[in-house]
């Protein structure tokens, strides 16, 4: 009976989910004209075995704490539109203009940094991996060459996270190229202050960091009529020249 | 009326810049307006018979979008996962579609009211002396098509007269005479072109193009329209980010209503020169 037992509980018994902590690179690259440090690092630490990547962003802590702003195609297909508070304020519909500068992300392989073709949330990141995410214009360009042990160095504060509840995660600026001791590089205080101490689900972002919401104007009559005169005019006039004779 | 080529060239390149550079919807069910409204009075040309072309290309996009694009968040049905089509169909996929297919038809329609309304004799006319026999080649060589098909067509008429099949099956049994008879066309035009001193002397015009009020009203209005859709265009319509079309702003009507001038007055000229080559 005792065998049983024991063979029972061993195989039902499961490690509870913070019994290992996982740890992902985050790098974050911003534009040229960005008043800031325009690379961040963070190294975020995680109970599950994989995590999405708008989960690494919420539980990194960027966009002063807020989970970052992000734009659905549909189809789950969601990209960012604001990180670490850059654009600021959001455009129109997240993009503006078609052809403005936006978020692009990547993934680090052996063989250098590779765009992501999906959705931020068409991808998992495990144990040792590193995204980056760049501000460029149009066609994104990757971020500077990183190693995993640059940002996630071994004495990394360990505050373990789970999807649900967020946690600081370890913030530091990115050294910059002269820079020899990369590790050691003081944390930023602005960003120890922006470090979220409330997990914001993703959905909820868009009414959070968004512009100051205003009370929705009627749409105006006016744009209708000249709209509607137009059309009758050319109608109109569709008609007088049906009236008339071809040769 | 308007008697200068320039003058629908200039128009033409107004309507084409309309058609593609906002795809409002709204804005181009007007657009469709003023080019039916332009190309009325010549409806019985043969020319307006290409409105089938560009119905076509119309639906093509729409279909491709509708099947390839898996964005969208106006999910119209879903399919299993079969390889390409498999997956969410969207409305918005269908106006994205739809936006590119309208403005092909106006390409086409803005086209076929150039041709019916401006002889390539008369392009030609237009270009610098330099140019002048290279344009000639060009526009013979641009004519050979049509005129092929229209050979083609009646030699199958000639075929039914005599009481022969006249279907894709005697199309082999038309080959030779459609080489033959290309090959008579293509001596008449040397000929023609050597009796006219082609090449030999300075180029002399049998009649002259002349100005006309309207010409320049047109071509006033048609700039006009350009200017405001380059300087004041807004946010060009994308179904992805909103589905509903933005209500277009009044220089946008001002600049499709300004391409609606030759419509005016729009009964052609009688044309007594009749040679079309």
């Amino acid at each position: 009976m005792a065998l049983v037992l024991a063979l029972t509980g061993a195989v039902l018994w499961h490690p509870p989910a913070h019994g290992a902590t996982h740890r992902a690179a985050l790098v974050i690259q911003h534009s040229a004209s960005w008043p800031g440090p325009r690379a961040l690092w963070k190294c975020v630490e995680f109970a599950q075995e994989a995590i999405g990547g708008l989960a690494l962003l919420e539980l990194a802590g960027v966009n002063s704490g807020q989970p970052p702003q992000v734009y659905d195609w549909g189809g789950g297909s969601d990209t960012v539109c604001q990180l670490d508070r850059q654009p600021t304020p959001v455009p129109d519909r997240c993009f503006g203009p078609t052809s403005g500068p936006n978020w692009s992300d990547w993934h680090a392989t052996p063989s250098g940094w590779v765009a992501r073709s999906t959705g931020v949330n068409g991808y998992t990141l495990h144990d040792g991996d590193i995204e980056g995410w760049t501000y460029t214009s149009t066609f994104g360009a990757p971020p500077p060459a990183v190693r995993f042990a640059q940002v996630c160095a071994a004495a990394a504060p360990t505050v373990v996270a789970t999807h649900s509840a967020t946690a600081p995660a370890a913030v530091r600026a990115a050294p910059t190229a002269t820079a020899t001791t990369a590790v050691s590089a003081p944390i930023s205080p602005n960003l120890q202050a922006a470090a979220p101490s409330v997990s914001i689900t993703s959905r909820s972002a868009l009414a959070v960091t968004g512009p100051p919401t205003q009370r929705p104007t009627p749409p105006s009559i006016g744009p209708w009529l000249l709209f509607g005169g137009a059309a009758a005019l050319l109608v109109g006039l569709g008609a007088v020249n049906l009236r008339r004779r071809g040769p | 009326m308007i008697r200068h080529p320039l003058a629908w060239c200039v128009w033409g390149i107004a309507g084409l810049c309309a058609a593609f550079i906002d795809r409002n919807p709204l804005l181009q069910v007007l657009l469709v307006l003023v080019v039916i409204n332009v190309g009325l009075p010549h409806r019985r040309n043969p020319a307006m018979r290409h409105w089938k072309i560009g119905l076509a290309l119309a639906v093509v996009p729409i279909l491709f979008s509708a099947a390839l694009s898996r964005f969208g968040r106006h999910v119209i049905f879903t399919l299993p996962g079969i390889p390409i089509v498999g997956g969410a169909w969207s409305w918005e996929a269908v106006a994205y579609g739809a936006s590119t297919g309208v403005a092909l038809l106006l390409t086409v329609a803005v086209f076929a009211t150039l041709q019916a309304n401006v002889r390539s004799a008369d392009l030609v006319a237009l270009l610098p002396r330099s140019l002048y026999r290279t344009g000639t080649v060009f526009a013979l060589s641009l004519a050979f098509a049509p005129k092929t098909i229209a050979s083609f067509q009646a030699l199958l008429e000639a075929r039914r007269l005599r009481g022969q099949r006249a279907g894709w099956r005697s199309a082999p049994g038309l080959v030779v005479p459609l080489l033959l008879t290309m090959l008579e066309q293509a001596l008449q035009y040397g000929e023609s072109l050597d009796a006219r001193g082609y090449g030999s002397r300075r180029r002399s015009h049998y009649r002259p193009l002349g100005w006309s009020l309207f010409d320049g009203f047109v071509i006033g209005a048609s700039l006009t329209s350009l200017i405001l859709d380059l300087v004041l265009s807004p946010q060009p319509y994308n179904p992805y980010l909103d589905l509903a079309p933005s209500l277009p702003s009044a220089a946008s009507l001002l600049s499709i209503l300004l391409l609606a001038t030759p419509a005016l007055r729009g009964t052609p000229r009688m044309d007594h020169a009749t040679n079309r080559a």
